[in-house]
């Protein structure tokens, strides 16, 4: 009943730089293989516009006309706990539970604290963070975002582990509590402000593509693909896998850094890569590695125009 | 530095034990005693060597004439999440929770496939479905060929 996804064959070996292949990429090339070296198996590339942001999931699992508002998520509750349907959800219900006090809450405390602290005695750090603006109202929603003078992709966890070293002279590396708090007091400041990363940038736009190619890459022992769980084209999405159900990857970065109320932690979207890698027993990176940049970029682009959830618990 | 990070990921991977997949975390027990490190497959990494490797190809394997199963042994192992953890996907008898994505197997020695097909799919399924979703086990070494044997005669059990 489901279509079986085909090896993709794409031994090709695309390569960055050359602004033809940046121009080829941009002009939104579905079969772009990864940029490693070797014979990959892939899973089908999906058609995805990128510039529709989370609605681009209409034409692709299509639950999106489930969870695209509070109002018509809550006449669609009584799907919770009912195994053919809450997939459908997109786990977006949890975001229901902003209102209540979980563990994101209290972080979000010591995040607020910890950022007071820190520019107080350094008033440079929250512009630096806001890109000249020292008001970061809204300011994570244009995260991740490229910077022609460093020509480089700052995420908002590279960004401040970037301005604390710079301003600061503080190492807060990403992944670390430190860097966590303060990027889940940043990301709340923009609570409930549409996501609003710039996919027509070029560098964003080439990295979609690569993170696109990773997200469709088979790797590690298990031989899967983040999209053998989450396309629709494999048999997985929206099956049981024991007792789990895996969704579709849109709207993903709305509620990162996400409290985690099964393990009493908050991760980040990166982490949480980490986590599912080693799951799927590859060989994990460390947060910010660009790999792990690139697939962020390209997460981010499919929660375009949806609104962040933060503290976010799942 | 990164190792302290590979030894960070592995305590986190404990408690994730009751989210995503639990079958798949990575922790040492996880591991075939002995077996080969992640590094020995394909990773996302643009740098690391395993940034750079093949994925292996599909193979179709012969049954190891000389070897024996266990069907009770190929049960323990078909459902332990640390080894085959076929019940993610299948439905298998004697298994409670069994996943809905695959073919149930509950009844599958009234399928009428031979040993020798048995053991060459759960070895390589790719071998007779590209691009399935199924993990190669034999391939892959995620299942010694004992292992994938006892799992053969467990299933040849199954009616
Ligand atoms: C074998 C199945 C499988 C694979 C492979 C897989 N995932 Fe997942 N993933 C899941 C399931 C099931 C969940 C939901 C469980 C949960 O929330 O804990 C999930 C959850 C997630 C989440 C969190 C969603 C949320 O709303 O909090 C992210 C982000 C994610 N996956 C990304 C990825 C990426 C990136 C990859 C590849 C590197 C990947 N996944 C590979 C099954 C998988
Ligand atoms: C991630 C999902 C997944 C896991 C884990 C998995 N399988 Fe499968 N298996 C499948 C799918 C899907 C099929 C159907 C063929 C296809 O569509 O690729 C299949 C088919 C099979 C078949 C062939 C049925 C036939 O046509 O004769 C056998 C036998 C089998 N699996 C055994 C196993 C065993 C034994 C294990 C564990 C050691 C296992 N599977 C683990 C997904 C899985």
């Amino acid at each position: 009943m489901y279509m079986h996804n085909r090896i993709g064959a794409q031994t090709k070996r695309a390569r960055v730089g050359g602004a033809l292949m940046a121009l080829a990429l941009a002009a939104g090339a579905s079969t772009v293989a990864a940029q490693q070296g070797g014979a990959r198996e892939y899973v089908p590339f999906d058609d995805i516009d990128p510039t529709l942001g989370h609605l681009a999931d209409m034409e692709f699992s299509g639950t999106v006309r489930y969870w695209k508002d509070e109002e018509t998520l809550r006449q669609h509750l009584s799907w919770v706990g009912d195994p053919e349907n809450e997939w459908k959800l997109n786990y977006k219900h949890r975001d229901l539970e902003y209102d209540e006090l979980h563990g994101g809450h209290f972080y979000l405390e010591e995040g607020e604290a910890a950022f007071r602290e820190l520019s107080e005695r350094h008033p440079g750090f929250a512009g630096c963070i806001g890109w000249g603006e020292a008001d970061l109202v809204g300011a994570a929603t244009r995260y991740p975002r490229y910077d022609p003078e460093t020509n480089a992709i700052w995420t908002l966890e590279g960004r401040i582990e970037h301005c604390a070293k710079a301003i600061a002279g503080q190492e807060l590396p990403q992944g670390s509590p430190g860097n966590t708090r303060l990027s889940l007091y940043v990301k709340s400041l923009s609570h409930g402000m549409p996501i609003d990363m710039d996919i027509g940038q070029p560098a964003l736009r080439i990295a979609y593509e690569r993170g696109k190619g990773l997200f469709y890459m088979k790797a590690g022992q298990f031989n899967f693909a983040c999209a053998t769980c989450h396309s629709p084209k494999t048999p997985v999405m929206g099956r049981r896998l024991r007792g789990q159900m895996s969704t579709t990857p849109f709207a993903f970065a709305a509620h990162f850094p996400t409290y985690r109320s099964a393990r009493g932690t908050v991760e980040t979207l990166q982490e949480r890569i980490g986590l599912c890698s080693r799951q799927m027993r590859v060989t994990p990176l460390r947060p910010g590695d660009p790999a792990y940049v690139d697939l962020e970029v390209f997460l981010t682009a499919l929660s375009n125009g949806y609104p962040i959830v933060s503290p976010g618990v799942r | 530095m990164y190792a302290k990070r590979i030894t960070h990921h592995l305590m986190r991977a404990l408690p994730l034990l009751a989210l995503c997949l639990s079958a798949y975390a990575d922790t040492p027990a996880n591991r075939p005693a002995g077996g080969p490190p992640f590094a020995q497959w394909p990773c996302y990494s643009y740098t690391l060597p395993c940034g750079a490797l093949s994925t292996r190809p599909a193979h179709t394997a012969e049954l190891p004439a000389a070897l024996a199963g266990d069907p009770d042994r190929g049960r323990a192992l078909a459902h332990d999440r640390r080894k085959g953890n076929c019940l993610t996907c299948h439905l298998m008898q004697g298994g409670a929770q069994g996943g809905t994505v695959a073919p149930d197997l509950s009844q599958y020695a009234t399928w009428g496939r031979s040993d020798q097909e048995i053991y060459a799919r759960i070895f390589d399924q790719r071998a007779f479905i590209p691009g399935t979703v199924m993990p190669p086990f034999g391939t892959n070494e995620i299942l010694t060929e004992q292992e994938i044997m006892d799992i053969v005669s467990y299933l040849k059990n199954s009616r």
